[in-house]
């Protein structure tokens, strides 16, 4: 027993030199390398990351976070990057995987279990507040802003991609990795959902509008 | 209803004009921000790691004492089972245990034909038995001491109590010279010398009392100290020293205290002297159990002794009033 302690001890001690100047090698060897990398990218895709991840989340904070996710992500297989997509679309994808990560993190375990059961958290959920740039533009833009939300997330996903980000449909493609008709329709669809709810919204307004000059009329 | 119909084409450009927006954050702290994060996600893994690392040595090396402890405990029931035909010699404890349970189921049957009588516990004859705690090595251990074991020797008994003060047990010790003159003197040096805890008893012995031979051979006096705790505890005291003496041929004990005749005990009284019951025909069968609430307990198995019982017991492995067992050679 005594022996086969001491075997054991000495086979750990062994591996974990062995795992330590492995990791020590490969840190020194790969650490200026990789800072390089995200210096690189930063200069290149940061904002726009950032801004896509944002109009995902609609949260400044999240999408702070899920930004150093991303070059996280990338930094870890970046040398796994084959280059067959471009170093753009390559971040676009790695960006949305990860807020569709943040997405089901999210989630809770009862949506897990029940997810077509209503907890009334439609009612309850707080709405995000409207960023300072959005704020001071028209109403029609704000209320674009809020309807961009209720889409789903592939819609929003190739709304963002096309119109705010400026993405070709080939490069939304990529990104999502679909075919380019897929993208088509989904952005047709995408358009039509936001058409209905911007009148349904606008309705609503019209609605709000034409009670307030009729109090006036009292007055 | 304002703008009722909206072209997709607006919807396009209004998409288009949603604001840009950056982060504020300079390139050096969203770095720094994201070295943080990756020392946090690298330390939490390997801590796990490392506990997990810790527990499967823990639960191994558990595993393994205990399947090295239950292999020796399987081995010896094994060698205990064939031990128990006709050997005498039966040092180990588990050996012991297995020797006690069929002893009880025989005796339970025996008990069947005869009448028994459980209130009167303290009847004991000296049929009684005792486990040894001592391991294999120890050969001087005896199961049982046969009328032709003693014919160079002679034996000694004395009354021990358990470890739950519930019962005295008789412990018989073969003694190679023995004098029967001396008879008083062998006893307070064996209360000196058993070692009461390897039968499961209590160590109840050496007493703090000073033993002589009385006026007779039959009578045994007993001098207390001022204060003795045996005056307190003069019950247990009392049923131990007739138990013993009583199988030494004394009839009668007289008590003095530092020198004064006379004792003045807790619970009996004063007292100058008690006569020694006799021996009542009884065979008592003590077997080392277990208390669901306190651990080990004696069990008390035992028989008014008639001749017909007599009669079996001799037929059998073991005799009447020769069996003494528990035993050891000194």
């Amino acid at each position: 027993m005594w022996k086969l302690t001491e075997f054991y001890n000495k086979i750990k001690a062994e591996v974990c030199n062995f795992c330590l100047g492995l990791t020590t090698i490969f840190m020194n060897g790969c650490g200026e390398m990789k800072d390089s990398v995200f210096h690189d990218l930063y200069e290149k895709y940061h904002q726009e990351i950032y801004q896509f991840i944002f109009y995902m989340t609609k949260n400044r904070e999240t999408a702070e976070d899920l930004v150093q996710e991303v070059y996280i992500r990338v930094m870890k297989a970046y040398e796994r990057f084959e280059g067959k997509s471009s170093e753009k679309t390559w971040m676009y994808s790695i960006a949305r995987n990860v807020t569709i990560d943040h997405f089901r993190k999210q989630k809770g375990w009862k949506d897990k279990i029940f997810p077509n059961f209503d907890w009334d958290r439609q009612l309850l959920k707080d709405e995000e507040p409207i960023p300072e740039e959005v704020a001071i533009k028209n109403d029609e833009i704000q209320d674009i802003y809020q309807c961009l939300n209720r889409c789903t997330t592939n819609q929003r996903s190739v709304i963002i991609l096309r119109y705010i980000q400026g993405l070709s449909i080939t490069e939304t493609s990529e990104v999502l990795n679909w075919s380019e008709s897929k993208v088509k329709t989904t952005q047709h669809r995408a358009l039509k959902a936001i058409k209905k709810l911007m009148e349904d919204l606008s309705g609503k307004e019209g609605h709000r509008i034409e009670k307030i000059p009729l109090e006036r009329k009292r007055n | 209803m304002r703008r009722s119909r909206w072209k997709e084409s607006e919807i396009e450009d209004m998409l288009r004009e949603l604001p840009k927006l950056k982060d504020d954050r300079t390139k050096a702290e969203v770095f720094a921000r994201i070295h943080d994060k990756k020392k946090k996600k690298h330390w939490i893994p390997l801590f796990a790691g490392v506990a997990s690392l810790f527990l499967m040595v823990v639960l191994a090396s558990s595993l393994i004492i205990e399947k090295k402890g239950t292999t020796n405990r399987e081995g010896s029931g094994s060698s205990g089972k064939l031990s128990l035909s006709e050997s005498n010699e039966m040092a180990d404890l588990e050996r012991q245990d297995a020797s006690n349970k069929e002893n009880l189921s025989e005796d339970k049957q025996e008990n069947q034909e005869f009448s028994s009588n459980q209130a009167k516990i303290e009847s004991k004859d000296k049929f009684s038995e005792m486990e040894p705690r001592k391991g294999e090595k120890d050969k001087t251990f005896e199961q049982a001491i046969y009328q032709e074991d003693l014919k160079n020797a002679s034996i000694i008994t004395m009354g021990v109590p358990d470890d739950q003060m519930n019962f005295i047990v008789p412990i018989s010790i073969k003694l190679k010279h023995y004098n029967e003159s001396d008879t008083l003197n062998q006893l307070v040096n064996q209360m000196s010398d058993i070692d009461e805890a390897q039968y499961g008893l209590s160590d109840y012995f050496p007493l703090d009392i000073k033993i002589s031979q009385g006026n007779d051979t039959t009578t045994a006096h007993i001098d207390f100290p001022e204060k003795s705790q045996l005056l307190d505890e003069d019950t247990l005291f009392l049923h131990s020293m007739e138990e013993t003496l009583s199988y030494n041929n004394i009839e009668k004990m007289t008590f003095s205290t530092e020198g004064k005749q006379g004792a003045r005990f807790a619970h009996a009284g004063y007292l100058k002297e008690v006569d020694i019951p006799h021996q009542k025909i009884a065979h008592t069968f003590f077997t080392k159990g277990m208390s669901p609430l306190q651990g080990s307990l004696f069990q008390v198995i035992w028989v008014i002794g008639t001749l017909r019982r007599r009669c079996k017991l001799e037929k059998g492995r073991r005799t009447s009033r020769e069996f003494h067992l528990q035993s050891r050679m000194t």
